[in-house]
C-alpha cells in the first residue's frame, strides 16, 4: 500500500515538474513574445460574422475587450500595431458596424502609439459611413485633421459635417470657422464668426466671437485692399499713397476703416496694406 | 387535456432533477455576473458590453439547455423502457409528446427566469435601463420554445440522444445563418441551384430573427408589432413541429 502510495506522489510530482519547467521554457520562447502572430489567427469580420452564429454583437464585444488589453499593454515592439485596421476597422466594424467606441479608439491608438493620422482617418470615415447620426466621430476626425494631420481643409470639413448633425456640441461651429479660418478662408470665417457673435449667449463666448471678428474683419479688409491696390497699380504705375486714392480713382465708394474705426494705411516701401489697430488674438 | 398537463408536470419534475441544468444555469449566472468585471476591462461602452454579455448568456445556455435536454425526452424514455409504462395508459401519443414539450418548455422558461432575474439585477445594481432588454428576453424565450420543439421532434425521430443532439444542433446552426440564403443565391446562376437555395430559405425556421439583442444594445426600439409578428412565428413553428414529432412519434415502432 505504502509503495502504492508513493507511486503516485512520484507521479504527481513528475507531472508538476513537467508542467512548471515545460511553462518557464514556453515563456521565454521567442514565440510567446511574437506579438503580430497572434493577430495572424484572427478570421475577417465576414466570417465571424457567420460563424458568431446569432452573436455577433457579443463577440465584437469580446474581441474590443481584448484589444483594449492587446493594445493597452507595454510593448516596444512596432509590429503589434501591423494589423490595427484589420482588428477595428475589418473584424469588430463588420461584426457590429454600429458599435462606435472601437472607432474611436481604434483611431486613438492609430495616431497616438501607430503615428498614422491617414489609417486614423480612414477607421473614421467608415464609421461615420455606418453612423451617420452620430457626431463624434467626425469630430474626432476633425480634431486628428486639425491637430495631428494640421489638414485644415479637412478638419473644417469633418467640423462642418458634425455641425450639421443634431446634438452636436456648440462650440463645432467655432472649431469649423477656426478651420476656415487657419485654411485661409477668412470670408466664410468672418460670416461664421459673426453670426456665432449675433446668436452668443455666454459672455465668454461672446468675448470670443467678438475677439474673431474684429481679427478677422481687419484681414478680410487687408485682402480687399491689396487687390484693390494691384488693380490701381495697373492702371496709374504706382502703388497708391493711402486709400483715399482708391475712393477718387472710384474703386472704393468711401475710406473704409478697421474695427476700431481707424483708417488703414499702405506701406511706403512694400505698398501692402496694413491695419493701424493691433490684433486682439495672437497671430500663428 | 388534463393528461397532457400530468405529463408536463412529471416532464418538468424530472428535468429538474438533472444535474446539466444547473450546470448551465451556473454556467450562465458566472458569465451574466462576469459581465461586471468584463465592463471594468473596456474603454467606454461599459452599459452596452453588461447588456450584450447578459442577453447573449440567457440564449446561449437557454439554447444548450433545451438541446442538451430535450433531445433526451423521448429517447432517454424509450430506452429505460418508461415509456411503455406510460402508453399504457389511456393516452394518445400525440398527447405524451405534447406533454413532454410543454413539461420542458416550462422548466426552460423557468430556467430563464432565473438567469433574467439575475440579469435583471445586475442592471438594476448598474442603475441601467431595464425596460429596453425586456422584447429580446421575451423574443429569446420564443426562440427556446422553438428549439425545444426541434430538439423534440429529433428525439422522437432519431434512435440516440447523440444523434438527436446533433441534428438539433446542424438545424440550429442552419436556423442562424438562414439570412445568408440570398446572398448565396444572388451569386449563383439563375436556375435550379437558385430555386434550391431559395427553397431551403422559406422552409427552415429563419432563428436569427429572434434575435434583437443589436437592436437593444444600440438603443433602438423594437417595435410592439414586430414583436407580436415573431411570436407569432414561434408560436407557429412551434406548433408545426410538435405536430411533426407527434406524428414520427406515432410511426415509430416501439415493440
Amino acid at each position: 500500500m505504502n509503495r502504492r502510495r508513493a507511486g503516485v506522489a512520484m507521479l504527481v510530482l513528475l507531472a508538476l515538474v513537467l508542467v512548471a519547467g515545460s511553462q518557464a521554457r514556453l515563456l521565454a520562447h521567442p514565440l510567446e513574445e511574437d506579438a503580430g502572430r497572434r493577430l495572424l489567427y484572427l478570421p475577417n469580420g465576414r466570417f465571424l460574422q457567420v460563424a458568431s452564429l446569432g452573436y455577433p454583437t457579443f463577440v465584437a464585444d469580446m474581441i474590443y475587450l481584448w484589444s483594449i488589453q492587446f493594445y493597452g499593454g507595454y510593448s516596444d515592439r512596432m509590429d503589434r500595431f501591423a494589423y490595427l485596421e484589420h482588428v477595428y476597422g475589418q473584424v469588430i466594424a463588420r461584426l457590429d458596424p454600429r458599435y462606435v467606441d472601437p472607432y474611436l479608439v481604434g483611431a486613438l491608438i492609430m495616431v497616438i502609439e501607430k503615428k498614422d493620422v491617414e489609417g486614423a482617418l480612414k477607421l473614421l470615415d467608415q464609421g461615420m459611413a455606418a453612423n451617420p447620426k452620430d457626431w463624434l466621430m467626425p469630430y474626432e476626425a476633425g480634431f486628428w485633421a486639425y491637430d495631428t494631420a494640421h489638414d485644415f481643409d479637412r478638419a473644417a470639413d469633418y467640423f462642418r459635417r458634425t455641425m450639421e448633425i443634431p446634438g452636436a456640441p456648440a462650440s463645432t461651429r467655432r472649431l469649423h470657422a477656426g478651420m476656415l479660418n487657419k485654411k485661409g478662408d477668412k470670408a466664410t470665417s468672418l460670416l461664421l464668426w459673426s453670426e456665432i457673435l449675433a446668436e452668443a449667449g455666454e459672455d465668454r463666448v461672446r468675448a470670443t466671437a467678438a475677439n474673431h471678428v474684429h481679427d478677422l474683419q481687419i484681414d478680410v479688409d487687408l485682402g480687399r485692399l491689396n487687390d484693390l491696390a494691384a488693380r490701381f497699380q495697373a492702371r496709374a504705375g504706382r502703388p497708391p499713397r493711402g486709400t483715399e486714392e482708391l475712393v477718387t480713382a472710384g474703386l472704393l465708394p468711401g475710406v473704409p476703416l478697421d474695427s476700431d474705426g481707424r483708417p488703414y494705411v499702405f506701406d511706403p516701401v512694400t505698398g501692402e496694406a496694413r491695419s493701424t489697430s493691433p490684433f486682439r488674438l495672437r497671430r500663428r | 387535456m388534463r393528461m397532457a398537463v400530468a405529463v408536463a408536470v412529471m416532464t418538468f419534475r424530472e428535468a429538474v432533477r438533472d444535474r446539466i441544468l444547473y450546470l448551465l444555469l451556473a454556467f450562465a449566472l458566472v458569465m451574466i455576473g462576469a459581465a461586471r468585471f468584463l465592463a471594468l476591462l473596456t474603454v467606454g461602452s461599459e452599459a452596452r458590453i453588461v447588456a450584450d454579455t447578459g442577453m447573449a448568456a440567457i440564449a446561449f445556455f437557454g439554447v444548450l439547455t433545451a438541446i442538451f435536454v430535450g433531445v433526451s425526452l423521448i429517447t432517454k424514455e424509450i430506452e429505460k423502457r418508461t415509456a411503455y409504462t406510460i402508453l399504457a395508459r389511456p393516452m394518445t401519443r400525440t398527447i405524451f409528446v405534447l406533454g413532454k414539450y410543454l413539461g420542458l418548455l416550462m422548466t426552460l422558461w423557468v430556467n430563464a427566469a432565473v438567469m433574467s432575474a439575475g440579469f435583471v439585477l445586475l442592471l438594476a445594481l448598474r442603475g441601467d435601463p431595464i425596460l429596453p432588454v425586456l422584447p429580446a428576453l421575451w423574443l429569446t424565450a420564443m426562440e427556446l420554445a422553438v428549439v425545444t420543439a426541434l430538439a423534440l421532434f429529433f428525439s422522437a425521430l432519431a434512435t440516440s440522444s447523440i444523434l438527436g443532439i446533433l441534428f438539433t444542433l446542424g438545424l440550429y446552426v442552419a436556423g442562424h445563418l438562414v439570412w445568408s440564403f440570398p446572398l448565396l443565391a444572388g451569386r449563383l446562376a439563375q436556375g435550379w441551384g437558385t430555386r434550391v437555395v431559395m427553397l431551403v430559405y422559406y422552409v427552415l425556421p429563419n432563428l436569427d430573427r429572434f434575435n434583437v439583442r443589436a437592436a437593444v444594445i444600440h438603443g433602438d426600439a423594437v417595435p410592439l408589432e414586430f414583436i407580436a409578428l415573431q411570436t407569432a412565428y414561434g408560436m407557429g413553428w412551434s406548433i408545426l413541429l410538435i405536430l411533426a414529432a407527434a406524428f414520427a412519434f406515432s410511426r415509430r415502432d416501439l415493440t
